[in-house]
């Protein structure tokens, strides 16, 4: 097999070089090199968008999850993905707009010019680094463990982070955030294919759909309802992960910036439509792996069973395939975020914008080179890490909403209450102080505290349009 | 013209909250319960398949009222 996968490899990095090449950035400006020109249509918008969201932790994760916890991850992840695209496009025109005015480089900065204060611009991007760092060196080190696994004797699992991080290095410090969206295309099509041949596999070993369930069901009934069999997907689990999934959007600076540059809102709107369709379209066949590893390897560990569904029980082209398609989901999600994360501390610099893209290119190396020491030494669980990402960076959203909601300048507050939720978030996850307040989850009391600071701004905004008509 | 079209969005928001609340109440996802199977799909996968399609179809006529709506651009 590691014939066909190198083989397949080497096809899959021509085409990158090629892309890199099409799309390589002469003279390196924001607009060109950070924000992609700005001119993205309705298709490349629709697979950049999908891959940067459908990552490693979509194909290893969610099949993972359904296979341990049942059908109703579709609800934690699908419905939540489908709500996500009714935001997007309620709120995605209100953003562009905003953008436009506020000539837009990262959402920090549109957060500083919004609020009119450093402060706010520092949580946007201080909440950013914190837990995007940590979700992009799972995603590595998830791969390279397991391709480790795959190619026992090849390289060891820093080695193949190592050739990850470069490969996502190499292209996003040449082409920009062009060349991501190009490269997402092709793996977000990649990712496609290869996800649905797998599926289809899984489905085909039983005969059709109602024989799998039938099967599942022999195995373990908790399985086709929710909590589920370690009783997970309780509603509150489900509401903070809708919640932190809906605002995906605007408080993950790699969607935003793709929400600001499509070429138009007619492109944005086919792009948030089709996000859904496709959202539906991946999740479904990791569905079908999960059912399919409840009931031939429901003890087995994560890394032995993903090795069974999309190697060893694969034909060795499709294995091969599995792999690139693998390496390819956790890529085009991770360079986004790598590189995103270089737009948002752009967008906080005053300097020229020669000198600006410098100090940027040099800090998107070093995100890199920090994600691939916290790869080496993370071993956190996928699909958790990025729900904690996910919801930790959705603390953010209430501040960024009326930030970009209100057509006045607001005050300090909701900036302050969301560094406190943040502080008090991450101490939760450490185990400083309680994850449970009373009877509800941490996160849906803070989330419940950031709407009521909504409502206070709102009135306090109120006030101060009342005060200035009567003037 | 403005006014139907607020009107309309208002509409929709409020069947979009609405779906919301059903998704995470005993109506889409009652505990312990995978029966009545949905077209040979445990109950709450077929429910969840349902809300998952109206949120994309909402969304659909989101856009299309917003199609008059000067925009960004």
């Amino acid at each position: 097999m590691l014939t066909k996968f190198l083989i397949a490899g080497a096809i899959y990095l021509g085409i990158l070089v090629f892309l890199v090449r099409r799309t390589r950035v002469k003279e390196k400006t924001t607009s060109s090199y950070l924000l992609g020109g700005g001119n993205i249509g309705f298709v490349i918008g629709l697979f950049t968008t999908a891959a940067t969201l459908f990552s490693a932790f979509t194909v290893i994760g969610m099949p993972d999850f359904f296979r341990t916890h049942g059908i109703g991850a579709w609800i934690f992840l699908a419905v939540s993905d489908t709500m996500m695209v009714y935001a997007l496009i309620r709120v995605g025109e209100m953003l562009r707009r905003k953008a436009r005015k506020l000539d837009f480089k990262g959402m920090s900065g549109l957060m500083v010019n919004t609020y009119g204060a450093k402060l706010a611009g520092y949580v946007a991007f201080g909440g950013a680094v914190i837990f995007l760092i940590p979700y992009i060196a799972v995603q590595i080190s998830g791969i390279s463990i397991f391709l480790n696994a795959a190619f026992p004797n090849a390289i060891p699992v820093w080695a193949w982070s190592l050739i990850i991080v470069g490969i996502m290095i190499l292209y996003s410090e040449t082409g920009g955030l062009r060349a991501i969206m190009y490269n997402d295309t092709l793996q977000g099509i990649l990712l496609f294919i290869t996800i649905w041949i797998i599926g289809w596999n899984c489905v085909s070993h039983f005969g059709n759909m109602t024989s799998m369930f039938d099967k599942v069901e022999s195995i373990s009934n908790e399985l086709l309802s929710v909590p589920g069999p370690k009783g997970l997907f309780t509603t509150q689990f489900l509401i903070i992960s809708a919640i932190a999934i809906i605002s995906l959007p605007f408080t993950q600076p790699q969607i935003s910036t793709r929400v600001v540059i499509m070429k138009s809102s007619s492109a944005l709107r086919k792009m948030a439509i089709g996000l859904g369709i496709v959202a539906i379209l991946i999740i479904l066949p990791t569905l079908f792996m999960g059912m399919y590893g409840a009931v031939l390897y429901p003890e087995a560990s994560t890394q032995e069973f993903i090795g069974h569904v999309l190697l060893y029980d694969q034909a060795e082209g499709i294995a091969a395939l599995g792999l690139i398609g693998l390496i390819a989901a956790a890529i085009s999600t991770s360079d986004s975020q790598i590189f995103a994360l270089g737009s948002e501390l752009r967008s906080l610099l005053t300097l020229g914008d020669k000198k600006a893209i410098l100090i940027t290119r040099v800090f998107i190396f070093f995100f890199g080179i920090l994600a691939l020491i916290f790869s080496i030494l993370s071993t956190e669980h996928l699909v958790l890490l990025a729900r904690t990402s996910f919801t930790g960076t959705a603390m953010m959203g209430p501040m960024i909403l009326v930030g970009i909601l209100s057509s006045r300048k607001p005050s300090l507050l909701m900036p302050i209450v969301t560094v406190m939720a943040l502080i008090t978030f991450i101490l939760a996850k450490i185990g400083i102080i309680p994850s449970k307040i009373g009877v509800l989850e941490v996160e849906l009391f803070l989330f419940s505290i950031l709407a009521i600071a909504c409502v206070l701004e709102g009135f306090l905004l109120g006030k101060a349009k009342g005060t200035t008509s009567k003037n | 013209m403005k006014k139907r079209r607020v009107a309309l969005l208002k509409i929709l928001d409020g069947l979009a909250l609405l779906t919301f609340i059903a998704s995470f109440s005993p109506l889409v996802t009652p505990e312990h319960v995978a029966e009545p199977f949905i077209l040979g799909l445990p109950y709450t996968l077929g429910a969840g398949l349902l809300v998952s399609f109206l949120f994309v179809i909402l969304a659909y006529l989101v856009s299309i009222i917003n199609k008059e709506e000067n925009h960004a651009d």
